[in-house]
């Protein structure tokens, strides 16, 4: 496939061409190259800086101390409690949303009746409307006196709960506001890629006698493998990010038991002006994050492959 | 006997489906409609302790303390800066994938890019953020909406260069080879052939990337300090305190902000699918 | 217009897609590149209109160099095998196209998509879309989009390859007839045998980059210079036979396993002036054998026995298939045809038509030296 993709000309030196079309392709990587520069590759090198420095907010300047703000970190256990924090809300709403998502991607693509494609829009509004407007909409709904929940509650004879009050469910109260905003989008990812799958493979399937379970796994799961991928990965990076929705629902409260590292790194570096222990939290992160992207890309990937060998192996008996 | 049986889970099993899924419509729906019939309810209903299901009466003052609390302004600000960025993004990134499809680069210039693009996409965007403010001091950059207007390049453009990546591959370079033969220079080329064949894709693009820079929030919150700058989330974000919630004005500004976005996306779902289908945002 | 090729070559990494090529195409000559696919045929056009930078070797266009020019200096138009036509223009945008580049002027610009479309009749077409046409109207749209430019030489890569069987036969009059009419120098690449022997005034065969051999129709049907080029042109293919070489009492002779064939004088002269080796190949069409004992050039002592092993009549021949000990050979004959599997013939050959090769060379023995 390499081999067959062809290139365009570029001419040779003698030619009288203009400067501008000799050095076409680099003019039009240069705003990308420039922009990515100027905002992620020089941001990083001073990030480094930083993290090597204490910040002192009264005179405004930066002392060098070294790896001494590392070793401060490794010994805090907030900062420690805010990773745990977003492992745990990483791993309870990617899992649900995936969950969730191919559930209701696979029964709206075996679902057949008029004005379905409608309903579409409809479906994934919560990924489209503000974070900030959803956050809001469910503080309301999660209010403990006045909350639309909590009334129902009532009204069909439990008592209230503190949804985002009591430390025993307060992530998971957090995780169901980003079900509610992301399961759309899995949905959306997985239906797009069921939907590039070929009639014809489910026929042959049907022809062949496969339960709608054989047919789940030999047929949809191996030919969808790549939109699960996808939304795996970015689901899993996306809810590495947690700062929003714990700022305005819970403030990271109740106690620590809501604060992620982006909040962590957020109130160091701006509400208490640490800026090189902000710093050097970010750069712990990004490690972590990198670190979790590329092994979590590697298992699914292998997991894949392994699935793939023994749905394989399955579908010769 | 059986076979009746039979016939009547049948029918029971495709009422199921119907089912989940009017469950799901609801799920999804009520906070939106929660949001909408909150923004005109009186204080009184809102406490009172039967569900007002639709408010009566109906009041607008809470759309009053939406204008009061300066959300025509961050409405523009959101607006400048969602539409530059998307201009810039969509403008920039098409033109790098288009060079890195098209034409040969030495020592894998082309393959550190894309992967400087994943990277970028993967870092949490809170890390970039105090270095971001100092880059900006550095260079002397102050207006707010400027800043704001490159610091979300790093949430887009990556997200630019990969979708329209996909686009430019599915056009075949003999339209470009035949304008080439005809004398055209590769500008012209690129403004009348190119440009036109991927069309949907920079809608695609620019769709993204408006809905990705009207929602967000942490770079807003910390460039812009004062009220004037602030943008939409940011606004929000204010009527949200920490014991006590303005929640008329709040359900009011949030119908409002998400209006334009939904009747956006009703408009634009045809592209999002098509995009998605593409699976140009990520290549496994 | 003259296009001149020397020592062209070109390699997509390990792979040689044309080895060495040189070249001569005459001023208004309708030439083919013919050879399968992967021959380098392709490749060479593109290194001609500058769509490819060639490693080595120099292209003129008339008597200039044009190596480094970009395509559009060239003043060469090209038809591509997909045509090409965009898809968001208009039929008259897409004509008009080459013009606007040029930047001409709009009533001259109408005036000659207009002229273009009349001559190829496609001025009811002129405001729909390449997606609205069909295969053959596409492919006139592309001729036009070439001829508009009046360029000095014209491309096309396999202009052909997508109509279905009736229209590629009549587009093979038709662009014949037009590239006279025009009088612009035509390269022109085919896979297609019967494309290259009917509309070329000279075909040139390709393979593995390399060049095998130019010349007429004729030339390449009754003078192939080697084995490829013998076995490539023709339909159903020649036949080849192992076959020992001798001269005896001033006559020349080709032993087989189980036969011996006596031949012309003239041919036996010229073999033996090149041949050096006496185990030799040979070669024979089979429209250049028949079934039975024939007078004439058939002569008595060509006939070889052999056994009928599968028939299949053609309509207007029979084609069939004959065991010469463990080979295959196959011979056309006219209907109708009695004979069944498994019965025994004699087979006698044309030896005015026969053909010889060395075996190791693969060259043509039956070449007058001075080439």
């Amino acid at each position: 496939m390499k081999e067959n993709y062809r290139f365009l000309v570029e001419k040779s030196q003698e030619a009288t061409v203009p400067w501008h079309e000799k050095h076409f392709k680099f003019l039009l990587v240069f705003p990308s190259v420039m922009l990515f520069i100027l905002l992620t590759a020089y941001p990083l090198v001073h990030l480094i800086y930083t993290s090597l420095h204490r910040f002192d907010f009264i005179g405004g300047q930066f002392h060098f101390i070294g790896l001494a703000n590392f070793s401060r970190l490794l010994g805090d256990e907030r900062f420690i409690n805010s990773i745990i924090n977003t492992l745990r809300f990483m791993l309870m709403a990617t899992f649900s949303q995936v969950l969730l998502g191919l559930g209701l991607a696979v029964l709206f693509n075996s679902m057949k009746f008029r004005g379905k494609m409608l309903l579409l829009p409809i479906l994934i509004l919560p990924m489209m409307i503000p974070s900030m407007v959803v956050n809001g909409i469910w503080r309301i709904m999660y209010s403990y006196e006045f909350g639309i929940i909590n009334r129902i509650l009532e009204g069909i004879g439990f008592t209230r709960i503190g949804w985002l009050w009591d430390p025993a469910i307060a992530m998971e109260s957090v995780v169901l506001v980003d079900i509610w905003q992301f399961t759309p989008f899995v949905f959306l990812v997985l239906f797009a890629g069921l939907q590039a799958i070929p009639e014809e493979v489910y026929e042959a399937a049907k022809l062949d006698g496969s339960t709608k379970l054989q047919t789940f796994k030999n047929m949809t799961l191996p030919l969808l493998k790549h939109h699960l991928l996808l939304v795996i990965l970015l689901r899993t990076v996306d809810t590495s990010n947690l700062f929003d929705k714990v700022l305005v629902l819970t403030g990271g409260g109740p106690g620590f038991t809501t604060e992620t590292i982006s909040l962590f790194i957020y109130r160091q570096s701006f509400v208490f002006l640490n800026l090189g222990y902000g710093a050097a939290a970010s750069i712990v992160m990004l490690l972590l994050v990198i670190l979790a992207g590329g092994s979590l890309f590697a298992i699914l990937i292998l997991g894949a492959r392994v699935i793939k060998s023994t749905f394989g192996r399955q579908s010769y008996a | 006997m059986h076979k009746v049986l039979l016939g009547k889970t049948r029918k029971a099993d495709k009422l199921v489906p119907y089912l989940i899924l009017a469950m799901v419509l609801l799920f999804t729906l009520f906070p939106l409609y929660w949001m909408i019939i909150t923004s005109f309810k009186t204080p009184l209903e809102f406490v009172a302790r039967d569900i007002a299901w639709i408010p009566t009466p109906i009041t607008l003052g809470h759309y009053g303390e939406v204008v009061e609390e300066g959300f025509m302004r961050f409405f523009v600000n959101t607006i400048i800066i969602a539409v530059f960025s998307t201009i810039l993004a969509v403008t920039a990134g098409a033109l790098a994938a288009y060079s890195l499809t098209r034409f040969r680069f030495r020592a894998k210039f082309d393959k550190l890019f894309l992967l400087w693009a994943i990277i970028v996409r993967i870092i949490p965007p809170i890390v970039f953020l105090t270095p971001l403010f100092i880059t900006f001091r550095e260079l002397g950059l102050d207006d707010v909406r400027l800043r704001l207007i490159l610091s979300y390049q790093v949430y887009v453009l990556p997200l630019c260069v990969w979708l329209l990546l996909g686009f430019f591959r599915d056009v075949p370079i003999e339209f470009e080879e035949a304008a080439q033969v005809d004398g055209a220079s590769r500008i012209f080329t690129l403004r009348t052939v190119v440009f036109p064949l991927i069309a949907p894709g920079l809608v695609a693009a620019a769709i993204f990337s408006i809905i990705t820079t009207w929602n967000e929030f942490i770079y807003a919150l910390i460039f812009a300090r004062v009220s004037a700058d602030f943008t939409i989330p940011v606004g929000i974000a204010t009527l949200i305190g920490e014991y006590e919630v303005l929640w008329g004005a709040l359900s009011a500004a949030g119908f409002l902000s998400s209006l334009p976005i939904l009747i956006f996306t009703v408009y634009v779902q045809k592209h999002l699918l098509r995009s998605f289908a593409k699976r140009g945002v990520l290549r496994g | 217009m003259k296009v001149k090729l020397e020592n062209l070559a070109k390699k997509f990494g390990e792979v040689i897609a044309v080895d060495n090529l040189s070249l001569d195409v005459r001023e208004k000559e309708f030439l083919i590149l013919l050879g399968s696919s992967g021959c380098g045929k392709t490749t060479a056009l593109r290194c001609i209109a500058g769509l490819e930078t060639p490693d080595e070797g120099k292209i003129y266009i008339g008597n200039k160099l044009v190596n480094g020019l970009p395509p559009g200096k060239r003043d060469v138009a090209m038809v591509f095998q997909s045509y090409a036509l965009y898809p968001h223009m208009t039929v008259f945008d897409n004509l008009a196209y080459p013009l606007k580049v040029r930047r001409s002027q709009k009533d001259e610009i109408k005036r000659r998509v207009k002229g273009t479309a009349e001559l190829l009749e496609i001025e009811n077409l002129l405001g729909r879309k390449p997606s609205q046409l069909s295969g053959g109207q596409a492919q006139r749209v592309a001729l036009g989009r070439a001829i508009i430019r009046e360029p000095r030489v014209f491309l096309m890569d396999e202009p052909l390859a997508s109509l279905d069987a009736k229209l590629r036969a009549y587009m093979r009059a038709e662009l014949k007839k037009l590239q006279k009419d025009l009088g612009v120098t035509t390269i022109y690449v085919t896979h297609d045998q019967v494309e290259a022997m009917t509309m070329g005034d000279r075909v040139a065969v390709m393979s593995q980059g390399k060049l095998m051999q130019v010349g007429s129709s004729e030339e390449l049907y009754n003078y192939p210079r080697n084995l490829f080029v013998a076995g490539f042109i023709g339909s159903p293919s020649m036949n080849f036979i192992d076959v020992i070489f001798e001269t005896r009492s001033d006559k020349f002779f080709l032993r087989g396993k189980d036969f011996q064939i006596e031949l012309p004088r003239r041919l036996g002269e010229m073999a033996l002036n090149n041949a050096k080796d006496f185990k030799v190949l040979l070669g024979i069409r089979p429209e250049h054998m028949v079934i039975g004992n024939h007078k004439g050039h058939y002569t008595e002592d060509t006939s070889i026995k052999a056994e009928i092993y599968v028939v299949e009549p053609l309509g207007r021949d029979v084609l069939v298939n004959l065991r010469l000990g463990d080979l295959t050979l196959r011979v056309l004959t006219p209907p109708p045809f009695g004979a069944k599997m498994g019965d025994n013939i004699q087979l006698s050959l044309n030896t005015a038509k026969i053909h010889m090769f060395d075996r190791k060379t693969e060259q043509s023995l039956l070449v007058t030296k001075q080439a």
